[in-house]
């Protein structure tokens, strides 16, 4: 999987979530960094490997520090929205 | 023993807990010595919050921590969370790895915030790792929310200062995982993790949860790497990308284990009733448990500070963390 997206949190929750495999929010909740199991549109941004958005998302101050690994954490729906 | 003003002609070492009064209320011990790294637990480690260069690691060619995924092996510690609020992140409590970098024969405790899982990982390569965790807002009897005390409001009920769950009259929770000798590789939804348990004090979390196990192989770690370890870092390790970074955070009385401890054992470290929601454990000097043979690491943070007192691993603090009875 190489599907790395920036979505806003508004068009985040349009997608099929079937097809997200991990997700995580900026301080605000404004926008969604994901990783996806299948190509997708609508995003803001869009990356081939984890590294890079990690990057991007360490350079923004409206984000989190992510350290290595991250997109790793799986998200679930059922236990995650509730 | 609750009333007692004077005790006499009782060695320290058979004393294993002081609960009440705070030791600082003792205002005077006349004629003994006080063993060296042992009696009392005073002093804790305080993770640094300030920078990058805030960091606690070691490193060890001890055999003993190049433990592989078809090995025996236990981590206990205790933990005072300082954190707020959201923290957004995983806060990795304890990790250890290879020096060959984030693939390198890792296994790492992380507490997952803003999914509440705790989690226990082991990796040899990107396609190669496994991941069991618990997740808190668990609202059946038995698991996780009921067993930690945090409760099952996700994520109001998410573990932080303000909501530490079960913890000791210090404030301390005793996080203990404990792993068997079957190779852990990919698990059904909710299947019982037979080989990995993890306990909040000593009540077990109940099945760990994992998924997508299919889509990553076995584990594949080697028994001859040295291991390189991190306390409190907020990646998992000391090497990699914001590996210095840490959250408010007390530790105490790390301790690797080279078994898989059972519930009693468990039971022994917390130091307390095996009660649910009971809060009179207490750090205790390990080396004189009934497992103390199967110590491979043990840190004190008492008067001998970083120095391992069992192994060759010496804590080298970076930055801001030190150790103190206070978290940043």
């Amino acid at each position: 999987m190489d599907n790395y997206y920036i979505f806003t949190t508004s068009v985040y929750d349009t997608i099929d979530k079937d097809k997200i495999y991990s997700r995580e929010y900026d301080w605000n909740k404004e926008n969604v960094a994901l990783l996806a199991t299948e190509p997708l549109t609508g995003f803001i941004r869009e990356y081939n490997n984890s590294s890079d958005m990690v990057n991007y998302l360490n350079s923004q101050s409206s984000w989190p520090i992510f350290g290595d690994l991250r997109f790793e954490e799986e998200y679930i729906p059922e236990i995650d929205d509730i | 023993m609750a009333d007692a003003s004077k005790v006499n002609s009782v060695a320290v070492g058979d004393i294993n807990t002081i609960i009440t009064p705070a030791i600082g209320d003792i205002s005077k011990i006349v004629g003994t010595t006080i063993p060296s790294g042992g009696g009392f637990s005073t002093q804790s480690l305080s993770h640094g919050t300030a920078n990058t260069t805030d960091a606690v690691y070691a490193a060890s060619t001890a055999s003993g921590f190049q433990v592989i995924q078809s090995d025996e092996w236990s981590v206990s510690f205790w933990i005072k969370v300082g954190w707020t609020g959201s923290l957004n992140m995983s806060a990795h409590l304890i990790a250890s790895n290879g020096p060959g970098g984030v693939h390198d024969d890792m296994w790492r405790v992380f507490y997952n915030e803003n999914n509440n899982r705790l989690y226990f990982g082991f990796r040899s390569a990107s396609s190669e790792r496994s991941n069991n965790f618990w997740y808190f807002h668990h609202t059946g009897a038995g698991e996780a929310g009921a067993q930690s005390g945090l409760g099952t409001n996700y994520p109001s009920d998410n573990w932080m200062s303000s909501n530490p769950g079960y913890v000791n009259a210090d404030g301390f929770t005793l996080i203990t995982i404990t792993k068997g000798n079957t190779t852990t590789g990919a698990y059904a939804n909710r299947a019982t993790a037979a080989n990995v348990t993890a306990y909040w004090n000593a009540q077990n979390l109940g099945a760990a949860y994992y998924v997508n196990g299919n889509t990553n192989s076995t584990p594949a770690m080697t028994s001859g790497t040295a291991r390189n370890f991190a306390i409190g870092n907020n990646s998992w390790n000391y090497g990699g990308a914001q590996g210095g970074d840490g959250v408010p955070s007390l530790y105490d009385e790390v301790a690797l284990w080279d078994k898989e401890l059972t519930a009693a054992e468990v039971l022994e470290i917390w130091g307390g009733a095996g009660v649910l929601g009971e809060t009179t454990g207490a750090p205790s000097n390990l080396q004189t448990s009934s497992m103390a043979a199967n110590l491979i690491g043990y840190w004190r943070f008492e008067t001998n500070g970083t120095v391992s007192t069992v192994g060759s691993a010496t804590l080298t603090l970076d930055g801001s963390s030190t150790t103190s009875t206070t978290h940043a």
